[in-house]
C-alpha cells in the first residue's frame, strides 16, 4: 500500500471516539477534539494496514520473545 | 584551546599525556555550556558540582596509573529521561519536576564506572512522546545551524549541545527515531544500537518493545567509543542481551571494498530530491571504494509506521494510564492528545500489531542475508522551518526511522554535507543484528568520503 492511501482518511463517527474515551475514563479538552478525530481516523486506517499484513500469514508467529530472537541474517 | 574540536580519542590521549587535566577540560565545557544554553536551551539542568567532582576523580585515577577506559575524564550529557541519583528526572514534564532519582540508570552507571564526567541533563519532548510543545515547564531546544528551524526530537537537547560545539557525546533514547532524527537535522552522528545491546534500566520508558538507548556524537569514532562503554548485559533489563560485546573501535578504518550495500527503495518513498541525491552520492562514493551497491526490496514505510504508532501509543498509555485519568490537564496538549488515542485500540489490534511486527522483521532479515548494510535516508528533507504550520512529526507522514525500531536492527545517522540553505543533510545506514562493528565501519567511511569532517560547526547568535 502506498503512502497516498493516507490521504484517503475514512470518516469516523465522532460519537464512537467519545464513547471510547468515556470507557477509558479520559476527559479531553474540547479544543483537542477536532484534531483527535482526524488522528483517530488515521489510526483506524493504520490498523487496517496492520490487520491486512497480520492476516496475510496463516502460520503461527512468535510474538512473545524479543524481536531479535531467532532471526538469522548472516 | 577549543576542546570540543578534539575527538574523544584525541582528548583521551592528551589527558593521558597530562597535556591538560579533566578538571580543566570540564571547567571549559561548563563555561561553554552556560554560554550556549542561553540561546540553545539544550540543557534542562547543568550539574557543575557533580561534573567537577567526576573530573577530579578521573584525574586522581590518571595520577594513580588507573585506566578506566576510553571515556575516562571526558564530559558528556544525558537526555533527561535517564535517572541520576539525587537529581530530578523531569522527562521535560511538569510531572517530573520533583521526581528525584534514588540511583543511577544503567548507562549512567557504566559511564561513571568508566570515569566519564556527567555535565548535565538535556531537553527532550515530554516523556519523549511528541513535540516540540511550548506549553511545557522548560524551553524548547533550538537548532544551532538556524535557530528558526526544527531540531528534531525527542533527544533534541543532546543533538543541540553537540552541534553547538559544547560536547562530543550525549545520551539519547530512540523509540521511533528520537536519536537519529535530531542527529539528521542538527548534523550529528546518532547511533541506535540493536534492540537489547544497551541497557534501559533507569531510563523512563515510552514503549517497552521499541525503546532503545544510545549515543549521539560529533563523529562516528566518538559514537563507537561511547558504544564500547555502553554495550553489555544488564540482568535488570529483561530485554538486555547477553551476547559478547565486539570491538567497535579498532575496525573503523578497514576498507569497505567488497562489502555489499543494499538501497531499500520503498523506504525512500517520501525523500526529497535533495535527500535522494545525497543517498545516490553516498552510494557512488562507496562504489568508488570498491563496495558493491544494489537495490533491495523491503516492506513499505506505511507498514512500519503503522506498527510503531500502535505500539508506541498502546504501550505509552500503559505507562501513563493513571496520570492520564487523574491529571490529564498537567500533560502538554501534544502528549495528552496522542496518548488518549490509546482508547481507540483493541486487544485484537495489539496482538495483530505484534504479529505484523514479527513478519516485517523477518522480511528485513531476508534482505540482510543479501547485504552487509542498507543505505537509506533518516529524514525526508533537512530541518523544516519553525514557521511550518503542521508539526513535522505529524503521524500522517510515515517516518523513515520507524523501520529501525520495528526490526530492532542497529541504525546510524551520518551527516554528509549541507543543503542549499546551509542546513545539515544526512543519510541512514542499517546493519545486521548485533553487528554494530560493521555498521560503524561503513559509517566511518561515509563520514570520511562525504567531506563532512571538513565542515565547521555553525556560529549561532540570538
Amino acid at each position: 500500500m502506498s503512502i497516498s492511501k493516507l490521504t484517503d482518511i475514512p470518516a469516523v463517527n465522532a460519537s464512537e471516539l467519545d464513547a471510547l474515551l468515556e470507557r477509558a475514563g479520559l476527559h479531553i479538552r474540547p479544543e483537542w477534539r477536532p484534531q483527535m478525530l482526524t488522528e483517530y481516523a488515521q489510526l483506524r486506517m493504520n490498523m487496517n494496514v496492520i490487520h491486512e499484513l497480520a492476516n496475510s500469514s496463516p502460520d503461527p508467529v512468535n510474538i512473545r520473545q524479543s524481536i531479535t530472537f531467532g532471526r538469522i541474517e548472516a | 584551546m577549543n576542546f570540543a574540536a578534539l575527538s574523544i580519542a584525541e582528548l583521551g590521549a592528551r589527558l593521558r599525556r597530562r597535556e591538560f587535566s579533566s578538571v580543566e577540560l570540564t571547567r571549559w565545557t561548563l563555561e561553554k555550556a552556560g554560554e550556549a544554553n542561553g540561546i540553545l536551551h539544550a540543557f534542562i539542568r547543568i550539574l557543575p558540582e557533580k561534573a567537577l567532582s567526576d573530573a577530579e576523580k578521573a584525574d586522581q585515577a590518571f595520577a594513580a596509573g588507573i585506566d578506566l577506559g576510553p571515556m575516562q575524564g571526558i564530559p558528556y550529557a544525558a537526555k533527561d529521561l535517564f535517572d541520576v541519583g539525587g537529581v530530578a528526572t523531569t522527562c521535560h514534564s511538569k510531572f517530573g519536576l520533583n521526581a528525584i532519582a534514588d540511583s543511577d540508570a544503567g548507562v549512567i552507571e557504566r559511564l561513571q564506572d568508566g570515569g566519564a564526567v556527567l555535565l548535565g541533563k538535556t531537553s527532550t519532548f515530554e516523556f519523549a512522546l511528541y513535540g516540540p510543545d511550548p506549553e511545557l515547564p522548560f524551553p524548547i531546544a533550538r537548532n544551532p545551524w538556524n535557530l528558526q528551524h526544527y531540531t528534531g526530537g525527542s533527544s533534541s537537547g543532546s543533538a543541540v549541545t553537540i552541534a553547538g560545539g559544547v560536547l562530543r557525546m550525549a545520551l539519547g533514547t530512540d523509540t521511533g527515531g528520537s536519536i537519529r532524527t535530531p542527529s539528521s537535522w542538527c548534523g550529528t552522528v546518532g547511533l541506535k544500537p540493536t534492540f537489547g545491546r544497551v541497557t534501559r534500566r533507569g531510563c523512563f520508558p515510552l514503549s517497552g518493545s521499541l525503546d532503545h538507548c544510545g549515543p549521539l556524537a560529533r563523529s562516528v569514532s566518538d559514537a563507537a567509543i561511547a558504544l564500547q562503554v555502553l554495550a553489555g548485559h544488564d540482568p535488570a533489563d529483561p530485554d538486555c542481551h547477553d551476547s559478547p560485546v565486539a570491538d567497535y573501535v579498532s575496525g573503523l578504518n578497514r576498507p569497505v571494498a567488497g562489502l555489499r550495500v543494499g538501497i531499500p527503495r520503498p523506504l525512500l518513498e517520501t525523500a526529497s530530491a535533495q535527500t535522494l541525491a545525497g543517498v545516490e552520492r553516498t552510494a557512488m562514493l562507496l562504489r568508488s571504494e570498491g563496495a558493491e551497491v544494489f537495490d533491495v526490496e523491503t516492506p513499505t514505510l506505511l507498514q512500519f509506521g503503522s506498527v510503531v504508532r500502535a505500539l508506541l501509543i498502546i504501550e505509552g498509555f500503559h505507562v501513563h494510564e493513571r496520570r492520564m485519568r487523574d491529571h490529564i490537564e498537567d500533560f502538554g496538549p501534544l502528549s495528552a492528545r496522542r496518548l488518549a488515542l490509546a482508547a481507540g485500540y483493541t486487544a485484537a489490534d495489539y496482538l495483530a500489531t505484534l504479529k505484523a511486527r514479527r513478519l516485517l522483521a523477518e522480511d528485513i532479515s531476508k534482505v540482510m542475508r543479501t547485504c552487509d548494510v542498507m543505505l537509506c535516508a533518516t529524514t525526508p528533507a533537512t530541518a523544516p522551518a519553525l514557521t511550518q504550520t503542521a508539526t513535522p512529526f505529524d503521524p500522517s507522514t510515515p517516518s523513515m526511522t520507524n523501520p529501525g525500531n520495528v526490526m530492532g536492527n542497529p541504525a546510524i545517522t551520518v551527516p554528509i554535507g549541507l543543503d542549499t540553505n546551509g542546513l545539515p543533510l544526512a543519510v541512514q545506514l542499517v546493519g545486521r543484528l548485533f553487528d554494530e562493528a560493521k555498521l560503524l565501519q561503513v559509517a566511518h567511511a561515509v563520514e570520511r568520503l562525504s567531506g563532512w569532517t571538513q565542515i565547521e560547526l555553525p556560529q549561532f547568535a540570538a
